[in-house]
């Protein structure tokens, strides 16, 4: 671990905290005065001009706390119009979203989603943006919209609680110079660069989550005494998770050796690592929140002991970006399409 | 060996089917998601149980003698199954008529037979059993809470948790330390909840409202009566207690019905088509099958008279595999029934998730599977 990954890591740790209780819109205050939102963007445009792994090592922290913040929905508007050609609009907003702006997003991979049509599904932000980012896989076509009257929103119910989600129809909406960004072979790229952030942002919050149920579930075994002695001592507990525990180490591993290779030299491949390190990490990050429950015994059934949370995300998180399945198919034909070359 | 039902079996399963059908409400996957421990399912039960008990339909697996009709065991299976598959109507009074019936007919004095026994079998009385405390979850026999006697009466101390249904109890089976020696020392006591000294506080669950509580017995008094059998001989009378209800709750019943739900949802979508769904739905099917009939295995044993060798064990950690494999289809190929449009899959994958924990954690199964069955040693005391 690098010395800037530790001090990043600790500053966003102590900061998350911080907001843990706050309003949702003091909290973004802080987060923005912090920079989180500028992390990306370019330093002509008012950035900090970071890369992909240090919005990862945000991410799993975001991930350890389950926090609600729009950070993500921010990150990957700056992914996605930096991939754009440079225009007075897409500078206009790169700086106002690096400068705290929020927008609306959907967590889910526009390519999956085509045949929805032009509906934003498991969008973020919708409740507090006045513009959304348009990502289209079909056309293809980046655009940011302004929510009016001309954009439907329908709040979509989640068991998981630690975000909220909504439905757009954009089916409506204007689509001119004032809102398209790129259109056509322009748009390719910031397709990509959305993939691959979204990807990556998913992967990272199951990473930061699972490693930090399964630290409170060891700490629960070493703590909680049955039959004269800790859990803990109990031989086949142990396995377990150290079984849970390889499976964090492992998506971890994949997930930032990606993401460097992602940042050392952006290439076509990058969306198919990051499907691959999403893939690994929501299925590692459900087998721990679901053995954490049954770790935790009766406990776990209390609303008032956050396993519950965790394992709700876990079961969200494997609907966002692409399931795990789409995902897995995407990698194989990579991987086949290698063989062949 | 081919498995087939007899016909008065077959025919004992088709009168509860219609039983259910004449008296459920047409609303009642919606009540039932609540959970049997909510009040309005609770409530429901007192009525739904009295008519149970007038169709004969409650206890009759109970011998004629306390109001039953002497039938065996597989009737009490089936009606076990009909009932969980139905969403549970009879919420808490299952309990009753499994086991704790059964042990008061054992065990009871005359006293406690002629006080408890007529209620149970009206289908009019709601119990709770207070087994379970903050440190004495798997291990039992840890328990604190304590009675101590004075002269006539016995004076409760301490504090019970996970109760199911304890909010809305008449009396708690509850175990209570007399002596010092682990088990030995250990008895039940036939406590009126509207006892002096009783607080219950509810526990917001994961599973359903009204499910779980704490239950605190601050210096609560109860005339020596209370006590079930001889001081310091709980262990015993559990062990026959746990015996009655050696394979518990038949959850594959439900799980199989929410899988065929989840099945019919998935077809009427067009989206039953492709390998891995087909293949997930039909796992889940054969580990439903696959507990259902080793279930039927254990009743067979005690139908025969034959004893148990740990078997019933391994079909209750079976019936957790089938209940989570559903639960996972449910998760994987409908994760939109998770909120409310389908009560039914929404309460089977939560039940899934602590199946393994609610009725005592799959792990002690695990060790019953390995020293019963397969003969090992037992971890080292």
């Amino acid at each position: 671990m690098s010395i800037e990954q530790t001090e990043l890591c600790e500053a966003a740790r102590k900061l998350l905290a911080d907001i843990a209780t706050m309003h949702p819109d003091e909290a973004w205050r802080r987060l923005t005065a912090a920079g989180w939102p500028a992390l990306t963007a370019p330093e002509p445009l008012g950035g900090l001009a970071q890369n992909l792994t240090a919005c990862c090592w945000l991410y799993m922290e975001m991930g350890r706390v389950l926090s609600p913040a729009l950070l993500p929905a921010s990150l990957l508007a700056i992914a996605t119009l930096t991939a754009c050609a440079a225009s007075p609009v897409r500078d206009a907003w790169i700086e106002r979203i690096a400068g705290g702006e929020r927008l609306a997003v959907s967590l889910r991979d526009p390519s999956q989603d085509f045949a929805q049509g032009h509906r934003l599904r498991a969008v973020i932000g919708a409740d507090c943006a006045g513009h959304a980012l348009v990502v289209i896989a079909g056309e293809p076509l980046v655009a940011v919209v302004p929510l009016d009257r001309d954009v439907l929103c329908v709040a979509r119910p989640t068991w998981d609680t630690t975000r909220t989600l909504f439905d757009l129809d954009i089916s409506n909406a204007h689509f001119d110079t004032a809102t398209v960004i790129a259109r056509g072979a322009a748009a390719e790229a910031a397709l990509d660069a959305f993939s691959i952030h979204l990807h990556v942002a998913i992967a990272a919050d199951c990473v930061g989550a699972a490693g930090k149920i399964l630290d409170e579930t060891v700490t629960h075994l070493k703590n909680r005494r049955q039959f004269d002695r800790p859990l803990a001592m109990f031989q086949a507990l142990k396995h377990r998770c150290a079984d849970l525990k390889t499976a964090v180490v492992a998506a971890e591993a994949l997930l930032l050796h990606y993401v460097a290779d992602i940042d050392a030299r952006p290439c076509a491949e990058g969306v198919l690592l990051a499907k691959g390190a999403k893939s690994i990490a929501s299925s590692a990050f459900r087998a721990i929140a679901e053995d954490a429950m049954q770790l935790h015994g009766g406990m776990a059934m209390a609303v008032e002991h956050p396993c519950h949370l965790y394992l709700k995300r876990a079961l969200l998180n494997e609907q966002l970006a692409s399931l795990g399945d789409e995902c897995d198919i995407a990698v194989a034909r990579g991987f086949i399409s290698s063989l062949a070359a | 060996m081919k498995f087939e039902w007899a016909p008065q079996h077959q025919a004992f399963r088709e009168k509860i089917r219609a039983f259910l059908a004449e008296n459920l409400p047409a609303d009642w996957e919606h009540r039932a998601h609540h959970g049997p421990g909510s009040r309005e399912q609770t409530e429901f039960s007192r009525q739904f149980c009295g008519k149970l008990a007038e169709a004969g339909l409650l206890i009759p697996h109970w011998p004629i003698a306390w109001g039953g009709r002497g039938m065996d065991a597989w009737c009490q299976i089936i009606l076990a199954e009909e009932m969980w598959q139905a969403g549970e109507p009879r919420g808490a009074q299952y309990m009753n008529v499994n086991w704790i019936g059964p042990t008061l007919m054992r065990y009871g004095s005359a006293t406690q037979q002629a006080r408890y026994l007529p209620r149970i079998a009206r289908g009019d009385a709601i119990w709770c059993q207070g087994f379970s405390e903050p440190d004495a979850g798997s291990d039992l026999a840890a328990l604190r809470t304590r009675a101590t006697r004075d002269g006539d009466i016995y004076r409760i101390e301490g504090q019970k948790i996970w109760t199911s249904y304890a909010g809305l109890a008449e009396t708690c089976f509850l175990l209570a330390r007399t002596g010092t020696d682990r088990k030995r020392g250990i008895s039940i006591f036939l406590v009126p909840m509207d006892s002096a000294g009783i607080e219950v506080r509810s526990i917001p669950s994961l599973i359903g409202e009204g499910d779980i509580h704490e239950v605190f017995f601050d210096g609560t008094e109860v005339q020596g009566e209370a006590l079930l059998g001889e001081e310091g001989g709980a262990w015993d009378i559990i062990g026959f207690s746990l015996n009655n209800e050696r394979l518990g709750i038949p959850r594959y019943a439900l799980a199989r019905r929410a899988l065929g739900r989840a099945v019919t949802i998935l077809q009427s979508r067009g989206a039953f088509i492709g390998e891995a769904v087909r293949v997930q739905a039909s796992r889940a099917a054969s580990l439903c099958e696959a507990a259902r009939l080793g279930s039927y295995d254990i009743v067979d044993q005690r139908v025969r008279g034959v004893a148990g060798t740990g078997g019933a064990s391994a079909v209750r950690v079976a019936t957790v595999m089938a209940e989570r494999a559903v639960g996972e289809f449910v998760v994987e190929f409908l994760p939109d029934s998770l909120c409310e449009a389908e009560p039914l899959l929404k309460a089977h994958h939560q039940r899934a998730i602590v199946a393994g924990i609610a009725s005592g954690a799959a792990e002690i199964q695990l060790n019953l599977v390995a020293t019963e069955l397969l003969g090992l040693p037992r971890e080292p005391r």
